[in-house]
């Protein structure tokens, strides 16, 4: 096994998979680019659906718009990842799942603190990093925190 | 809520007999074959296993449904391309049922697919995208479920390793299993391996392998002068939230009727149980599925065999192991005996069940078990499929 540095979670580097996006998830990716987080809600029942969809997935009746999210949340739930799926993706690695403020749940990485600092409920604020392909991919780090593996 | 059971009349899989079931040999690697010859040698030696022949099969299930009817000569056969595991046995069983088959083939192998040892075998890089760039694979995906009953219940890395040991210990002992002789392992052997993704280690995790196998079902007429003795369906069911590794996995994702992502399954268990007609009491052994070592005390709970938030510690009294109150994956499962990755380590949980009911496990046979259950899937998955095989007919 390969000897890393002091595990402090950084954004990773650009060679990564990539996303590609769907018709119905373009306005999330594009939002992304321009480091906004926006999310989907309908405007009948104001459910917030899993993933984008075309029709409200709680009342099927209500026009869905894209909102923007505050990027503000807790640490819901995450692992530490240090055999990685892909070997372009940088060890260790922490998926998480935030659960935003505005009532939905985002998969993101967290960033910017060690694996040891991660509990639940964690305040938590995304940040975008670039990851290649002109894709911006939202993390989350420690609200508040300083972010020591920035840039790199 | 909808159950298929029916209070009143005839059970519904009265008529349908396991008649036939079959592993070809498991290795890490099989040399000369990829997944439709080795699903091919398992679709024969179940046949051979039940004493039929190609001629008598009128239905053929599985992702080499076509492909068998051609080189088995089976044509004209009803073909159904299902890729999973009990389902397509449940599907098999309702095709007999219903009248449109009586001697139903099911068949997987997965052999000269995982190649690039470089990273995870490749069913478990999910490419979707709001999954990919964040790195998950099966392990990881897991592991975001078991962390939350870590932090609701207080289960432990050291309960979900003695979940790993008890079932690799299983398989040490089964000269069938890939991993034959390779222990014996303690908890302390499991949380010493690697990390893989907190909190699972290395020997958390189910292997990667090459296998394949086949079952056949046969309309109960037809099971007298066949060479295997009969097993009886006695309820099944099948539970999703959706797409598996598309999405965050979620343990509170709320679904209709107070069930919860996190405990998927739970409905498809009560279905099950109530087609039986019998609970959780009455199970012998659990050839449960193990893609992970936090599964195995998630379906404690979800199947009824402990209370809620109490997988944990019931493992960890040794209930799962041999002699305990209800044995879990007596051949080694997918942690050791094989994990083919094309669905046949799906159907395999069933087919160590017929051998559990028929008394017949060279290693690990439970005495005296009369009824077993049997599963697929799993939370990180957001699917749990279940059946309920029983020695005697319905």
């Amino acid at each position: 096994m390969t000897v890393e540095p002091p595990a402090v979670l950084r954004p990773q580097p650009p060679g990564i998979p990539l996303p590609r996006p769907s018709r119905l998830s373009q306005p999330y990716w594009d939002a992304a680019r321009a480091q906004e987080l926006v999310f989907q809600r309908c405007t009948g029942c104001g459910a917030v659906p899993r993933r984008p969809v075309a029709s409200c997935s709680a009342c099927s009746r209500g026009r869905l718009v894209w909102e923007r999210s505050s990027g503000a949340g807790t640490l819901y739930s995450w692992t530490v990842v240090w055999r990685p799926q892909h070997p372009t993706f940088r060890t260790p690695y922490a998926p998480a799942v935030m659960a935003m403020e505005e009532g939905w749940w985002l998969m993101t990485s967290i960033i910017g603190c060690a694996p040891e600092d991660l509990t639940s409920g964690l305040p938590l604020q995304v940040v975008f990093h670039p990851v290649g392909g002109d894709v911006w991919l939202p993390y989350a780090e420690p609200a508040g925190g300083t972010e020591p593996g920035s840039g790199s | 809520m909808i159950g298929y059971g029916s209070a009143v009349g005839a059970h519904p899989y009265r008529d349908v007999a396991i008649a036939g079931v079959f592993n070809t040999e498991q290795a890490r690697r099989l040399e000369g074959h990829d997944s439709e010859s080795i699903a091919t040698a398992g679709a024969l030696g179940a046949l051979a296993d039940a004493g039929l022949e190609p001629t008598d099969v009128d239905a053929v299930i599985g992702s080499f449904a076509q492909e068998l009817t051609l080189s088995l000569a089976l044509g004209p056969c009803t073909r159904v391309f299902d890729p999973l595991g009990i389902p397509a046995i449940l599907h098999g069983a309702q095709m007999i049922a219903a009248g449109q088959a009586s001697v139903v083939l099911l068949a997987a192998g997965g052999a000269d697919v995982y190649r690039d040892r470089e990273a995870t075998a490749p069913w478990t890089r999910p490419e979707h995208e709001f999954v990919i760039s964040y790195g998950l694979f099966t392990a990881a995906e897991f592991a975001l479920m078991a962390r939350r009953h870590m932090l609701t219940y207080g289960t432990t890395p050291e309960q979900m390793a003695t979940a790993a040991a008890t079932i690799r210990n299983y398989g040490h002992a089964n000269p069938a299993a890939v991993y034959h002789g390779k222990g014996p392992f303690t908890p302390a052997d499991v949380l010493a391996s690697r990390m893989v993704a907190d909190p699972f280690h290395l020997l958390d995790c189910s292997t990667t392998s090459e296998g394949g196998c086949g079952l056949v079902l046969v309309r109960a007429d037809r099971v007298s002068g066949l060479r295997s003795r009969p097993v009886w369906i006695l309820g099944g069911g099948s539970d999703s939230f959706g797409p598996a590794y598309q999405m965050a996995p979620v343990w509170d994702m709320p679904g209709k009727d107070g069930y919860v992502a996190g405990r998927v399954g739970e409905r498809a268990g009560q279905q099950a149980y109530r087609t039986a007609g019998i609970g959780p009491a009455d199970v012998g052994v659990a050839e449960l599925y193990d893609p992970f070592s936090f599964e195995i005390i998630r379906q404690m709970e979800v199947f009824g065999f402990c209370p809620d938030g109490e997988g944990g510690p019931f493992v960890a009294d040794g209930h799962t192991g041999p002699g305990g109150t209800i044995p879990v994956t007596t051949d080694g499962g997918t942690m050791s005996f094989s994990h083919a990755g094309i669905n046949a380590q799906q159907y395999q949980r069933v087919i160590r069940g017929v051998q559990q009911m028929r008394g017949e496990c060279p290693t690990g046979q439970v005495p005296g078990a009369e009824v077993a259950i049997c599963s697929n899937g799993g939370s990180g998955a957001l699917f749990t499929d279940v059946l309920l095989l029983g020695a005697a007919r319905p």
